[in-house]
């Protein structure tokens, strides 16, 4: 892949003529300086891209480091699939139900089909709304 | 696609109080600036293997690189908690600028060649400078909302791909389509809360996932 001048990180300093006059440390020219043709490539904006540039930082390394993480804050206790965690909630990976959980469902919505043909549940439509402003009342169709 | 690698940088306004302490100290005495600019401290950098991740904290940003991203949730867990720390420590000054940069990477099938020619079809008109061409990539600016995002996508080679990331991935395609794309707000010295950065931390993440699958569909459409 030929990388846009967007697409390079910022951290990287091309030094045109290294160890030369033009490249000293008081005085470094970019690339484009060298090679105005790659003006071209600029975008309108000012390049600033996100990056992990830091000017001469003082490093460090470390094995591992202690974050309070909502994956430790927070724990998922689920007697029926205690094989899930917080993680794979938050992925999407649901898990799948059980043959307890489905008859449950099943008998729920047999008693919700009840109770809906039992009170003759309509849906609210924006007619039924206008009617029954216009005429004051709660009437059926 | 698969996610690789985030860098999550906050640009500031103003530098950080932590890297001019005598400027800071001078202006606290005498209620007026230093007369000459001190250089400011140097910046900080961290790098935790076991987590692969590097924190840089120095006058005008403050970012973090995370090399293994497993989801959307982990990446903003380990942002905001990073941040938060920074926070407690060191008061994070007024925004300019936020950005997150991501790569994301498809294994193809293909040879090298043959994936450049996919790319030659599909994304340009054939001109006699396309058809001569044996490398190829694409830049654009694309803008979502308030944030904007440098979209550079193209086709790779081990070689190249090693190349482009802090923490080398465990496995990587010989051939590959890779994505890399900075999602960023720019501003003029806005205060960070928590809120603004977990939901421009997912949202970013969100918004480059769905470009990778439009870019996916793209090349395989009509194959």
């Amino acid at each position: 892949m030929i990388a846009s001048a967007l697409a390079l990180p910022e951290e990287i300093n091309i030094r045109a003529v290294p160890d030369s006059i033009f490249s000293s440390p008081y005085l470094t020219l970019g690339l484009q300086a060298w090679m105005p043709e790659l003006y071209q490539w600029r975008p309108i904006e000012r390049l600033a891209a996100t990056s992990l540039d830091g000017q001469q930082p003082v490093i460090f390394e470390i094995d591992t480091i202690d974050l309070p993480t909502a994956t430790r804050r927070w724990k998922v206790s689920s007697p029926e699939h205690p094989e899930i965690t917080f993680d794979d909630l938050r992925t999407g990976k649901w898990p799948k139900p059980t043959g307890e959980e489905l008859e449950t469902r099943s008998k729920a919505l047999e008693l919700a089909q009840h109770v809906h043909d039992k009170l003759d549940i309509r849906p609210l439509t924006t007619a039924t709304i206008v009617r029954q402003l216009r005429e004051g009342k709660e009437g059926l169709d | 696609m698969n996610l690789l690698q985030v860098i999550v940088e906050l640009r500031h306004s103003t530098p950080l109080k932590l890297f001019s302490p005598y400027e800071e100290l001078y202006r606290s005495l005498t209620e007026k600036e230093l007369p000459e600019k001190q250089v400011p401290l140097p910046g900080f950098e961290l790098t935790v293997s076991e987590k692969q991740m590097r924190i840089v904290v120095d006058p005008r940003r403050t970012t973090i690189v995370l090399g293994d991203v497993p989801n959307v949730g982990y990446c903003t867990d380990n942002v905001m908690a990073v941040f938060r720390k920074i926070n407690d420590l060191v008061k994070l000054p007024s925004l300019s600028r936020l950005g997150e940069r991501s790569y994301w990477v498809e294994e193809s099938q293909l040879s090298f060649d043959e994936l450049v020619s996919v790319y030659k079809r599909k994304i340009y008109k054939p001109t006699n400078i396309i058809e001569e061409s044996i490398d190829v990539g694409v830049s654009f600016i694309l803008t979502s909302g308030e944030c904007k995002a440098n979209v550079a996508f193209g086709p790779m080679e081990l070689t190249q791909l090693e190349s482009m990331f802090l923490f080398k991935p465990p496995k990587l395609p010989k051939v590959a389509t890779f994505l890399n794309i900075d999602y960023y707000l720019t501003m003029e010295q806005k205060e960070i809360t928590e809120r603004m950065l977990r939901d421009f931390v997912t949202s970013g993440l969100n918004y480059a996932g769905g470009q990778s699958e439009k870019l996916m569909s793209l090349l395989k459409e009509g194959e």
